[in-house]
């Protein structure tokens, strides 16, 4: 479909929108979905860091899930469904696989709730740098270096 | 997918910047909507008390989009801007108008970037976004036949645009949509629309 | 595509496109729309039902 419309246009419909809110679409009361958009954020975030650090180890699915103690299935949901919840229990085996800090992989993984924990710049740009397989490509790399340093940050409850 | 050449005007300088209309939602729009807009809907909702959250918080675009996809009933359209997602909107042509006998082409969903919202942000990034949105569901209206009529329900927020400022019908307060007030473009209002957006 | 349709579903689109203000193609493409819709629906294992607002009565509408 095309819309050709001219310049003035443009011009004369910003000034007709002024300052009001333009939607539609369902009720505000009404919660459409049982997974609201606030942790698909989370879920899609937790989704990435297991995929990249899976492919920095060198793993497939299977085999971090062997190390992992954790379903094959519930991995690959993991890191493609953001609307999947992670196992407390996977995100544990995940801890002790990636050697992170399981408190902060329940954290990311939206299980627990951290003092102060707005997905800030890092997080959005990390959630959306990632391929499917293959080796860390350098922006790959620096992306999950620093989103796991914002992880770990000890600071972070002090800002 | 098909790109259509628009304007957005940017709200710092009310100057014209060059925009793309997109006549589909594909997965890559559904990434950076939810990578992009929900972190700001986030920080909105850890700030502000519950009576200024953003109406469509709880809206569900990957579901939405997942049936469109599987059907031709549903299409969807984007408008980008500087490498960023500024609106999106989805469109029911498959609805059956149970409040006239005549048939209109149904917005389902449509949304602003957070950013472009005066209740978040002043001034916006951008203007007219969504009353961009609303030109291209007139004008798809007009393609598949349904002569430029197009019908909504509005988030209340945004009753004073739909009314006041694009002259719409109110057909009333919808009891099956929590009463949301609903309204439709006649065939000669939306022709007006497109020819000159109207000024009350 | 040439369509080839009985006197009395001519009567029926010709009827149909003159309540709802679209033309014979608009009323078709629309008609596919729907049987898509449901179609897909019912193959997710979805029912589609037919209320009585007056009643209250429910009453499944089979697609064979």
């Amino acid at each position: 479909m095309k819309l050709n419309l001219p310049k003035d246009w443009f011009i004369r419909a910003a000034k007709l929108e002024g300052d009001c809110e333009v939607g539609a679409g369902s009720p505000p009361a009404a919660v459409q979905s049982a997974t609201p958009m606030i942790s698909v954020f989370t879920h899609l975030t937790f989704g990435r860091l297991v995929l990249l650090l899976r492919r920095k180890l060198g793993l497939s699915i299977d085999q971090l899930a062997t190390r992992a103690e954790a379903a094959a299935e519930e991995l690959q949901a993991i890191e493609d469904d953001p609307y999947h919840e992670p196992e407390p229990s996977t995100v544990y085996g995940l801890a002790q696989v990636f050697g992170l800090s399981p408190a902060k992989m329940m954290q990311a993984a939206g299980l627990a709730v951290a003092k102060h924990f707005p997905p800030d710049q890092e997080a959005v740009r990390f959630a959306t740098d990632a391929k499917p397989t293959g080796p860390l490509s350098p922006e790959e790399q620096h992306a999950l270096e620093a989103y796991i340093a914002t992880l770990l940050d000890d600071e972070r409850g002090k800002r | 997918m098909e790109a259509s050449a628009i304007y957005l005007v940017r709200g710092a300088d009310e100057t014209l910047v060059e925009a793309v209309l997109l006549d589909d939602l594909d997965k890559l729009h559904l990434e950076q909507l939810e990578t992009t807009w929900v972190p700001v809907v986030e920080q909105v909702k850890r700030t502000m008390p519950r009576d200024r959250w953003p109406e469509d918080w709880h809206w569900n675009w990957r579901d939405k989009l997942s049936h469109a996809r599987q059907t031709f009933g549903q299409r969807g359209f984007c408008i980008v801007c500087e490498g960023g997602l500024q609106g999106a909107m989805l469109l029911d042509l498959a609805s059956l108008s149970n409040k006239g006998t005549r048939s209109v082409l149904y917005v389902e969903y449509l949304a602003t970037a957070p950013w472009n919202r005066p209740s978040i942000q002043k001034p916006p990034q951008f203007k007219a976004v969504g009353v961009t949105l609303i030109a291209a569901a007139v004008q798809l209206s007009m393609d598949e036949g349904f002569k430029g009529r197009i019908g909504l329900h509005s988030l209340p927020g945004a009753r004073k645009f739909y009314e006041e400022k694009c002259g719409m019908t109110v057909i009333g307060p919808d009891p099956q949509k929590q009463n949301l007030t609903y309204y439709e473009f006649t065939s000669e209002q939306a022709n007006a629309f497109l020819a000159k957006p109207l000024k009350r | 595509m040439t369509l080839n349709l009985t006197d009395a579903e001519m009567d029926a689109l010709e009827t149909l496109a003159g309540q709802k203000d679209l033309n014979k193609t608009a009323i078709i493409r629309q008609a596919l729309r729907l049987y898509q819709l449901v179609d897909q629906r019912m193959r997710e294992g979805k029912k589609l039902f037919i209320e009585d607002d007056v009643n209250k009565v429910k009453s499944e509408l089979m697609l064979i």
